[in-house]
């Protein structure tokens, strides 16, 4: 099938069905491949519970924490989750407000990767907590004893941002969909034609409808858009307003942002492009949309890059020995492997994209993210487990060793997330199909 | 002892009522009537405190026992007494684990066939001994009775239990008889006996291996007794020993001396002092300077400082005394201690240690020889594990089979016990009666603290049924008996006697320094029993012996030289119990030996800095060593900073039945291996529980002797970043100003603080354990501490910094004003009390280990599982605090509930607090007085006088944590290691 931007010719009406149809596609006809993914999803997802469940009841010594590294993978997790739930609200609000063109190919599965995100990274708090039976004590709820959550520790302005985030996520994803659900109400049958139904909330298309709905998207864009800010922020006060040496500093909040959006891209890329290929969507998603992409990739990679020179820098020139130490730490320490695979990962191998032959290559492309996304996880990891395995107390020393349940519930992240992901593509158009019909006006 | 009975007694002794039980004439049930239900002086909730005796090593310390509704749960030294003065050693704090050990023997024993044992009724275990007995005497077999130190009435009771039934009584077995110590000081004042030191009379104290702190005599006893001597200020304590102990650590001086040459050492210092060394020319400094590896410096201010001494008081002991040069060691401590004239003032030979009837290896040696001719029919050993502590070579495991039958008394099992054909079951020392007599002049009372756990006796009633079962008369019971001997002694036991639990006698004076002594004398006990020590290969009081040093003072060990030392947490292994819970922990497994960091495992220190990776490790290099026959098991190799080179160091309960020989004049045993070999082994898992040797330039203790190079003026600078303040820290509230949103804390009357005096603090770990036991805290396992999850909420950090120094501070948490754990915690389960306390309210804590993380000094700990309380550990939990479920986060409190029960007292009353009248579990314990607790709004409080030094710094000060609690540096130390310093 020819590119879009190729089909110059023939009628407007027939292009519309014919991205339609394009779209629609996938939802209709699943593939062996398709459920081979999904079961596999589904059975890290259930290897998640499982342990999980094992965990609260038998207790957190399963996972591999001890005195001096109270948090390790679960929070390495939920940060590296939020981050990558970072790049759905970029792409769909940010880049909406700035009428980027190619944001229309990726935003609603970027959106819907925002939202699997969050809910992924929202499970985290939870299982790392050691009484998760008590989770609703961090809540503000009226009770009789009238004890409120404490507002100045960073948990409880975690709880808030993420819910908000995951609120307004949900709402703009949501109409975002309509319109297209209201399509897919009139290409289906059945009982699945009464769903659309009612989730298209009676959807004409009319442009009496239009006016207003062009209004509100313009406008929960604008307010979603400080989100991408403010969520990363919250999230990177966990450290920052700590103590610990290789936490307590001013930097995290841009850092943690800029390094949201890396990783968020990068995870975009590596669903994307194989999405593109599986579901046959090369047509509307070009070789120009991902190196748009790229891109981003490389200037948020850029500033990660710097981040990560800031923070030696002040560590030396500081001439604090805590964080002095610290930095030593990192670089020639127990778990210095991992800090020097990230640098490479997160500042050396993104270079790459400066070459055009490089970027216009799809599979070094996906392997690239691959690569992103491994470094960024591993930057959370060094930043909370080196940290903590260092502080100011020599004698506390100590180191994090991983243990089955960390793996099984890590891996039961990523399976979770597919698994929502793989589903959302079955059930709900993966593009927008009114923003593309729009842009090939 | 029922349930009954110990509630009257329990009430009576603490009501102070006129009479004990025993020697009322109203009858039991009246007695009941008028305690029921509610026993006069008995509030349920209240806690009841009983003078006992502790029993866990021979020093013999005065404890008081905490008891509430009929449990006892703690054990605090007796203030006041003359041995310990209100503290308590690591192990005393450790032994109520014995009596709760869920593994103790809980009824008499036989031994089945295939080696199992069944349990049978107290009458079929008097009937087989007493049988037995019998076939002895007919068969011409003779039946013996082997016990360890035991003194008082007890030692008077089997003596006669002995005689009425012909057994002969061993002479008692204790490795550390301090047997060269005694012939020394045989030879040089004329007693055969360790006289009381008097260390805080000395102005200088000079210690040649005696490990005062840890096993040596009366460890307690010496650490108040230093503790007060440099509250003199005048007092200067150097050290000598050829490998690292926590003296060396807390001495002022440490001197390491090639191992073996401590005489040459000690003969320099005499000739310096006008004496002579029989047999030997002038010794050369330059020749100790090489033979003992000391610098021309240090002995010289060695001399100098002994010069300036008014009163200087020399200790040889240890295992300086158990080499070749042992007793040249030991005789030419006591000659210098003699030529410096101040020998009576520091020495008190009338209140001798009671060690008559304690015998050495030789006398071991003899007997064994018998056990394995077959001479010995009948072998009843109590509370003691030849086993274990007899050298190989004397062959006692197989000796001990050719007996015909052998009897164990015991709490619980040991190597011993497992080969015993009757076990009898003895009861604790918690609850039993009996007396003990640890010197001259001071019998102390044991009396039972609560009623009896099982089906177990006290020895004494034991030997006393056997008594019976022989149709023997008989007294009524034990504590009849003790109450008559007491009385026999003009001092019957008397209320206020039972309360004070000790009573302090005119000891006769003994014998002046001339000529051997006849009989430890004063003690109509000891020459009783002394009398009966028929099979001792020496006579009781030999001639003493002729020491010439004409063959030299060194003991020549050449090569890689192991020794092995007491054992500050498991004595000679005595108190190294079996596993008490599902966790396969022990109490004093559970606190890391101060030196070394390690708390489970078993391990060999070799010099050497840092651990492979020098932070947490999870296994050592496992090494096999070879001593004489023997192939020890493998052992852990641990780095141990500033041990000498070619020194391997072990501690002597690691070994089984350690083959390394016996000093044939004293009968110590030798401790030294020269010209070891060893051979590697893999790796071995072994809890180190220490991230770093060194503080790495922090200043968590300030290194304040001026220490030459370039390297350590760096290092110093690096300290000064850090803020360390050489004068007294900011009161809370009086930091500079600064942004915050929140208003500063109200404290008002109360604000608690405590002032550590690190100068004092001996790592002795003492309060390590008073704090696992007052605060109910769970004991782990090895797993959990080989991944890093002690739960201990005070623990003693080892430093090995500066030149080539060690240093202790117990950390703990600091209550920082400015606490950071506090803000972080969504919940507010870690809050700010208005007495300005960081509390942690247990069910409100979700677990996000927020806290922990951002707790600068790492003194948080999470509960990672539920932890049981095996029956009866059960009974020991402190009532006062929450036992912690699993999730949950847990801390140091200052021990809230004692400030609880201690304000609500005051309130009661209708006042404040009184200065030290709360005390932490850690405060109370410590023998070295080094924790002072108090309210910082009172200026007068001792703590906040203690405080008033420019010694005053705070941990990690520039953080602005404004901790509570303040630090005292150790200033004087210096250090110096004979062969290259690690
Ligand atoms: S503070 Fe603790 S370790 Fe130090 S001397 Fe006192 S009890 Fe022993
Ligand atoms: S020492 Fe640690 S736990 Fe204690 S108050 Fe300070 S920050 Fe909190």
């Amino acid at each position: 099938m020819a590119t879009l931007e190729q089909h110059g010719h023939g009628s407007i009406l027939e292009r519309h069905e014919e991205i339609e149809r394009a779209v629609l596609a996938p939802m209709l006809k699943p593939t062996k491949w398709y459920f081979f993914g999904l079961v596999l999803a589904l059975l890290a997802f259930t290897g998640l519970l499982v342990t999980w469940v094992h965990m609260i009841f038998s207790g957190m010594h399963l996972s591999g924490k001890n005195n001096p590294v109270g948090w390790a993978l679960y929070i390495t997790n939920f940060v590296f989750w939020v981050g990558i739930a970072h790049s759905g609200t970029l792409i769909s609000a940010v880049l909406y407000l700035f009428r980027a063109r190619f944001r229309s190919r990726f935003n609603r599965a970027a959106e819907a990767m925002t939202l699997f995100a969050v809910m992924v990274a929202g499970l985290f708090p939870l299982i790392h907590l050691g009484r998760v039976w008590f989770f609703y004590y961090l809540m503000p709820y009226p009770n009789q004893r009238q004890i409120w959550p404490n507002f100045r520790s960073p948990l409880v302005w975690d709880v808030f941002a993420v819910s908000t985030y995951f609120t307004v996520s949900v709402i703009f994803w949501y109409m975002g969909l309509v319109p297209d659900l209201a399509i897919a109400r009139r290409r289906t049958t059945g009982i699945a034609r009464w769903v659309y139904r009612v989730l298209s909330l009676g959807w004409s298309g009319s442009s009496t409808q239009w006016r207003p709905y062009n209004k509100l998207y313009g406008l929960l864009a604008c307010f979603a858009t400080p989100l991408v800010v403010s969520v990363h922020s919250v999230v990177s006060w966990d450290f920052a307003m700590g103590i610990v040496p290789g936490w307590h500093t001013t930097i995290f909040p841009p850092y943690f942002v800029a390094g949201a959006i890396f990783s968020g891209c990068a995870m975009v890329l590596t669903i994307m492009i194989p999405m593109r290929k599986w579901f046959k969507l090369e047509s509307l998603i070009t070789i120009e949309h991902i190196e748009s992409l790229a891109q981003m990739l490389l200037l948020t990679s850029m500033i990660v890059a710097y981040s990560y020179i800031i923070e030696l820098g002040m560590a030396f020139y500081s001439g604090n020995i805590f964080e002095r130490a610290q930095f030593m730490y990192r670089m020639g320490g127990y778990y210095a492997t991992l800090y020097w695979i990230m640098i490479i990962c997160n500042c050396v191998i993104p270079l790459s994209i400066f070459w055009r032959k490089a970027r216009r290559n799809l599979t070094w492309m996906f392997f690239l993210s691959i690569f992103v996304n491994i470094g960024m996880f591993l930057e959370r990891f060094n930043i909370i487990v080196q940290s903590l395995s260092h502080e100011f107390e020599p004698y506390a020393w100590g180191r994090y060793h991983l243990t089955y349940t960390d793996v099984f519930i890590t891996i039961g992240a990523f399976g979770m997330f597919f698994m929502l992901f793989l589903l959302f593509a079955k059930t709900l158009p993966v593009l927008p199909i009114w923003e593309v019909k729009e842009e090939t006006h | 002892m029922n349930r009954r009975d110990f509630i009257k007694t329990a009430g009576l002794t603490a009501a102070g009522a006129s009479l004990l039980p025993g020697c009322t004439p109203v009858g039991d049930d009246k007695f009941e009537q008028a305690l029921y239900p509610a026993p006069e002086g008995i509030i349920p909730g209240e806690p009841i405190y009983l003078s006992t005796t502790c029993m866990e090593c021979p020093a013999n310390c005065g404890v008081s026992a905490k008891n509430v509704d009929g449990r006892t749960i703690k054990l605090e030294g007796i203030i006041g007494h003359p041995i310990n003065d209100g503290g308590l050693c690591v192990r005393g704090q450790a032994t109520i684990t014995r009596l709760y050990h869920p593994k103790r023997y809980k009824s008499p024993m036989r031994r089945t066939r295939n080696g199992d044992f069944d349990a049978i009724t107290w009458e079929e275990a008097y009937r087989s001994v007493w049988s037995a007995l019998q076939t002895d005497k007919s068969g011409g077999r003779s039946s013996v009775y082997l016990s360890s130190r035991t003194t008082g009435s007890l030692s008077t009771f089997i003596d006669r239990f002995c005689a009425a039934l012909g057994v002969s009584r061993l002479p008692e077995l204790e490795v550390f008889s301090h047997s060269a110590v005694r012939q020394a000081n045989q030879t040089v004042f004329g007693h055969k006996a360790i006289p009381t030191y008097k260390i805080d009379r000395a102005d200088f104290l000079l210690t040649v291996g005696a490990d005062l702190l840890e096993t040596f005599v009366s460890p307690v006893e010496h650490a108040t007794k230093i503790s007060k001597g440099k509250d003199t200020g005048s007092f200067w304590w150097t050290h000598v020993e050829p490998h690292i102990s926590i003296e060396a650590m807390s001495a002022d001086t440490r001197l390491a001396c090639k191992p073996g040459t401590e005489a040459v050492l000690l003969g320099y210092l005499l000739q310096q002092f006008g004496g002579s060394v029989s047999g030997q020319g002038p010794i050369e400094a330059s020749s100790v300077v090489e033979q003992v590896g000391l610098s021309e410096e240090s002995l010289t201010k060695l001399v100098q400082r002994m010069r300036e001494a008014r009163r200087p008081l020399v200790i040889a002991g240890g295992v300086s005394v158990q080499h070749e040069k042992g007793l040249e060691v030991a005789v030419l401590a006591a000659q210098l201690q003699k030529q410096l004239g101040s020998a009576a003032e520091v020495m008190d030979f009338n209140s001798a240690y009671n060690y008559d009837n304690v015998g050495s290896l030789l006398d071991a040696e003899v007997w064994t020889k018998k056990l394995n001719a077959g001479e010995i029919g009948v072998i009843f050993v109590s509370k003691t594990d030849p086993a274990l502590t007899l050298p190989k070579p004397l062959g006692f495991a197989e000796g001990f089979k050719k007996a015909t039958l052998r009897v164990g008394l015991s709490e619980i099992s040991n190597k011993t016990l497992d080969e015993c054909d009757i076990i009898l079951p003895l009861s604790h020392f918690l609850e039993s009666w009996g007396d003990a007599e640890p010197r001259k002049g001071l019998r102390t009372i044991i009396q039972p603290t609560r009623e009896q756990l099982f089906n177990t006796k006290s020895e004494g009633d034991i030997l006393l049924d056997l008594l019976q079962t022989a149709g023997k008369p008989r007294p009524k019971n034990f504590r009849a008996f003790i109450e008559s001997e007491w009385a026999r002694l003009g001092t019957p036991l008397t209320p206020d006697i039972m309360k004070a639990g000790f009573v302090a006698t005119a000891a006769a004076a003994a014998k002046p320094a001339a000529g051997p002594a006849t009989g430890a004398g004063a003690s109509p006990v000891a020459a009783g029993a002394a009398a009966s020590v028929a099979a001792s290969a020496t006579p009781p009081h030999p001639a003493p012996l002729q020491v010439s040093f004409a063959d030299g003072l060194s003991a020549q060990l050449e090569g890689d030289v192991l020794v092995v030392t007491p054992s500050l947490r498991f004595y000679d292994g005595r108190s190294r119990l079996l596993p008490l819970n599902a966790q396969g922990a022990t109490l004093l497994e559970e606190i890391p030996e101060p030196v070394s960091t390690i708390s489970y495992g078993e391990w060999i220190s070799v010099r050497g800095w840092q651990d492979v990776t020098g932070e947490f490790v999870r296994g050592l290099d496992q090494i096999e060593i070879t001593l004489g026959e023997t192939r020890l098991q493998p052992l852990a190799l641990k780095l141990q900073p500033r041990l000498p080179d070619s020194v391997y160091m072990v501690e002597r309960p690691f070994l089984v039945a350690p083959d390394l020989g016996i000093d044939r004049r004293t009968g110590e045993p030798i401790s030294f291996s020269p010209n070891l070999k060893w051979r590697g082994a893999g790796i071995i898992p072994v809890a180190v529980m220490s991230g770093s040797p060194s503080q790495e330039g922090r200043g968590i203790i300030p290194n304040a002797v001026e220490t030459p190079g370039e390297e350590a003026a760096a290092h110093h600078k690096s300290q000064r970043m850090d803020g360390i303040v050489a004068s007294e820290p900011e009161l809370p509230g009086e930091h500079e100003e600064r942004l915050t949103l929140y208003p500063e804390h109200v404290h008002q009357p109360y604000r608690w603080g405590m002032t550590i005096d690190l100068d004092k603090c001996t790592g002795c770990s003492a309060c390590v354990a008073a704090c696992y036991v007052e605060n109910n805290i769970p004991l782990v396992g090895k797993d959990a501490h080989l991944n890093g999850r002690e739960m201990s909420w005070i623990r003693i950090e080892p430093y090995f910094d500066g030149e080539a120094r060690g240093d202790f501070i117990p950390m703990l948490c600091q209550q920082c004003d400015s606490a950071p754990c506090e803000p972080v915690c969504p919940v507010y389960a870690a809050y700010h009390n208005p007495d300005g306390l960081n509390g942690q309210i247990y069910n409100r804590c979700v677990g996000t280990r927020y806290c922990a993380n951002n707790c600068p000094y790492k003194v948080r700990r999470f509960n990672w599982i539920n932890y049981e309380w095996e029956s009866p550990l059960d009974q020991m939990i402190n009532p006062e605090v929450s036992v912690r479920g699993r999730g949950v986060m847990e801390k140091c409190t200052f021990c809230v509930q004692r400030i609880r029960a201690g304000k609500d007292h005051a309130k009661d009353e209708n006042r404040l607090v009184r200065d030290g009248e709360i005390q932490p579990a850690c405060v109370q314990t410590c023998p070295s007085d080094a924790i002072q607790f108090g309210n910082m709004l009172d200026e007068n409080s001792k703590m906040m006088q203690a405080r008033k030094t420019d010694r005053a710094y705070r941990v990690f000060e520039s953080l602005g944590t404004e901790p509570a609690v303040t630090y005292l540096a150790d200033v004087t130390k210096e250090d110096e290691v004979s062969i290259g310093n690690a």
